[in-house]
C-alpha cells in the first residue's frame, strides 16, 4: 500500500498535507485553491499558480517595463525577473489593479537588486496609470548573495514607496514573508492583509532560538499572533481572498 | 562577537605596547633604532589585513564607541530617553547637542558604555523596535525645528529575539528606513564600527555618508552568510571577502562620501586622531548641505539612492 502511494505521490497525483499528513488527491487540492480541505493549511504558491487563482481568468498582462528600467549590471537579467517576482496589470472580479507576486520557490523570494527594480517599477507604474497596488510577498529576505547591493534595495523600495505614498497599496503575507522584506516596503501597505499560518517576521527562526537558546512556541511569528499584536488588518483565508480584495479595490 | 579568536587583535595589541613601553624605560642606550623595528613589525602585522580581520577590528571592544565619538566631536550632549510610546532602548542613545555653534539632534548604536564596557545593558546595540521608535520621533524633532541630524552607526543588526517580535521589529525598522529617506532636513550618518543589515540601514544613510577604515557595513554578518550559503561559520572568512563591507570597498563602489583613515591597527590606538578627521568631515559636510537650496539637497538624495547599483 505505501509503495502505491509512494508512486502516487511521486507523479504528482497524490500530495501530501505538511501539516496534518492526509494523503489528498492534487486534482482535488488544486481545485480547493491548494488549501488543505482537512486541517486548512494553506500550501505555498508559486507565481504563476497564485496568478491563476486570484486574478480574473485571461486578465492578468505583465508589464514589459521592468526590463527597460533596469540598469546594465546585475538587473538586466530577465530570466532572473521572471522567476524572482512576476508584476503587470491585472483584474480582480472586474477591478483593475496593478499586481505583483513573489516566488518563494526562486532562491527563496529574496530581494536582490533585479527585484528591488522591479518592485520600484510597479510602484511606478501603479502611480502613473493611478491605479491601486496589490502585493503578495513571500521571502526569505534581502538577497544576501549581492552584499551591500541587496541590503539597500531596502532603502531603494522604501524611498519608491515614500514618492508614491498616494498609491493604495496592498500587502498580502504569504507563508514566509521575512527579513528586508518584511522590514521595507511591504510594512508600508495602506492596509496589510494576511493568509491564515503564514509566518511573518523580521528575524528568522533559527537565530532567533541561538540568541535565546530556546525552542520558540509553535505559533510565534505566525500571521495570527501577528493579529493580536495589533499589526495586521485582517487575516484572509485564501477562499476568501479575491473577495477581500476586489472590496477594498471597490474602496479605494 | 564572543568567540576565542575575536581577541587576537587585542593580544598582539598589549603585547607591542608592552614592548614599547619596556623599550622607552631602557636606560643610556639609544632606543631609536629598537624603537623603530617595533613600528615597522606593528605596520608589517597591519599591511594588507584581510576583510574579515577588519571586521575583527570593527569589533574590539577597545574601539571607540559611539557615545565617546559624540562627547569628543559636540560640546554639550544632552541625552533624551524614550520612545513616547512604551520604552526606551539603551542599544539606541540619542540627544541635542551643538558642533561649533551649530544646534543638532545625535542619534546613534551604543554598543556599551564607555568605561564599563557594558555589552549586556546596551544589547550590544541591537535595537528593539522602541529604538527606532525613539530614532523616529528624534528625527521629526529635529525635522520640525530644521536642524541638522548627525547619526553613528555601530551595530551587528536589530535584536533578534522574541520580544523585539513581538513588538514588531520589522515594522519599526521599515518605518525608520522610511523616515531617514524622507526628513526634510539634511542627514549625515558616520559608520563607525559594525553595521549590519536592516538594523544598521535603519540609521545608516545619509545626504552625505562618512565611513572609518575597517568598519564594516554589510547585509548580514560574515558568520550568519557562512551559515546560511555552506552550513557552518568556518568560510566566515570568504564570506567576508563575497560582503564586501570594509570603508574601502564601499568608498571604492562610490556608496560613502568619505572614508575616515584609521591609525597603523585600528581606531582605537589613536582615538584623538580619528575623531578630529570625522569631526572635520561632519563640519565640511554640513555647512555644505546648509548653504544648498533644500530643494536640490531633497533631489540630489533622491538621485543618490536611485543611484544606489553597481557601476560597471
Amino acid at each position: 500500500m505505501t509503495e502505491v502511494l509512494d508512486i502516487a505521490k511521486k507523479d504528482g497525483r497524490w500530495t501530501e498535507c505538511p501539516s496534518c499528513k492526509e494523503i489528498i488527491i492534487t486534482e482535488k487540492l488544486e481545485e480547493n485553491l491548494w488549501v488543505c480541505p482537512h486541517c486548512n493549511y494553506h500550501f505555498r504558491l508559486n507565481a504563476a499558480r497564485r496568478i491563476v487563482i486570484t486574478c480574473d481568468k485571461d486578465s492578468f498582462a505583465p508589464l514589459p517595463i521592468f526590463a527597460a528600467d533596469l540598469d546594465k549590471k546585475g538587473g538586466s537579467d530577465s530570466y532572473e525577473i521572471d522567476n524572482a517576482i512576476k508584476g503587470g496589470m491585472a483584474r480582480i472580479e472586474d477591478l483593475s489593479c496593478v499586481i505583483g507576486v513573489m516566488n518563494f520557490a526562486y532562491r527563496g523570494g529574496s530581494m536582490g537588486m533585479s527585484v528591488g527594480n522591479a518592485v520600484i517599477s510597479l510602484m511606478k507604474h501603479a502611480k502613473m496609470s493611478k491605479k491601486p497596488l496589490v502585493m503578495f510577498c513571500a521571502s526569505g529576505g534581502v538577497r544576501i548573495q549581492e552584499g551591500i547591493w541587496g541590503l539597500f534595495q531596502m532603502l531603494r523600495t522604501v524611498q519608491a514607496r515614500n514618492f508614491t505614498m498616494d498609491v493604495p497599496m496592498i500587502t498580502v503575507f504569504t507563508d514566509p514573508t521575512l527579513g528586508g522584506v518584511t522590514a521595507s516596503f511591504a510594512a508600508l501597505a495602506d492596509i496589510m492583509l494576511a493568509e491564515p499560518g503564514s509566518s511573518i517576521g523580521f528575524a528568522g527562526p533559527r537565530v532567533i532560538e541561538n540568541t535565546i537558546n530556546h525552542r520558540l512556541p509553535p505559533n510565534f511569528q505566525s500571521a495570527e499572533m501577528l493579529l493580536s499584536q495589533g499589526f495586521l488588518d485582517r487575516i484572509v483565508d485564501r477562499h476568501q481572498l479575491r473577495n477581500t480584495l476586489a472590496y477594498l479595490l471597490r474602496w479605494f | 562577537m564572543k568567540t576565542k579568536d575575536h581577541d587576537k587583535f587585542a593580544d598582539i595589541d598589549k603585547a607591542l605596547k608592552r614592548l614599547e613601553h619596556s623599550i622607552s624605560k631602557l636606560p643610556e642606550i639609544d632606543v631609536t633604532e629598537i624603537a623603530d623595528k617595533v613600528k615597522t613589525l606593528r605596520r608589517q602585522l597591519y599591511n594588507g589585513i584581510s576583510r574579515w580581520e577588519s571586521l575583527e577590528l570593527a569589533r574590539l571592544s577597545d574601539r571607540p564607541g559611539a557615545n565617546e565619538f559624540i562627547n569628543i566631536i559636540f560640546n554639550d550632549f544632552m541625552e533624551l530617553y524614550g520612545d513616547r510610546i512604551y520604552g526606551d532602548d539603551p542599544a539606541i542613545i540619542g540627544g541635542l547637542a551643538t558642533l561649533e555653534d551649530i544646534p543638532l539632534v545625535v542619534i546613534a548604536h551604543q554598543k556599551h558604555s564607555a568605561k564599563k564596557r557594558d555589552y549586556i545593558y546596551h544589547h550590544y546595540g541591537m535595537a528593539c523596535p522602541e529604538g527606532h521608535y525613539k530614532a523616529i520621533r528624534l528625527m521629526r524633532l529635529a525635522e520640525k525645528f530644521d536642524k541638522p541630524i548627525v547619526t553613528f552607526v555601530d551595530t551587528p543588526g536589530a535584536y533578534p529575539g522574541p520580544e523585539a517580535e513581538y513588538k514588531g521589529q520589522a515594522f519599526s525598522i521599515a518605518r525608520c528606513i522610511s523616515t531617514i529617506a524622507s526628513v526634510r532636513i539634511p542627514v549625515i550618518a558616520c559608520i563607525i564600527g559594525e553595521a549590519g543589515s536592516g538594523g544598521a540601514l535603519a540609521l545608516g544613510f545619509g545626504d552625505r555618508v562618512i565611513m572609518l577604515e575597517h568598519a564594516f557595513y554589510s547585509a548580514i554578518s560574515p558568520e550568519g552568510f557562512s551559515s546560511i550559503i555552506w552550513d557552518d561559520t568556518s568560510n566566515k572568512e570568504t564570506a567576508a571577502d563575497i560582503l564586501k563591507g570594509t570603508g574601502h570597498d564601499l568608498y571604492n563602489s562610490g556608496l560613502i562620501d568619505y572614508l575616515v583613515k584609521e591609525p597603523v591597527g585600528g581606531a582605537h590606538n589613536d582615538p584623538a586622531m580619528v575623531m578630529e578627521d570625522t569631526k572635520g568631515a561632519i563640519k565640511n559636510f554640513l555647512k555644505e548641505l546648509s548653504s544648498m537650496d533644500r530643494k536640490d539637497m531633497l533631489d540630489a538624495r533622491v538621485k543618490k539612492i536611485k543611484g544606489m547599483m553597481p557601476r560597471d
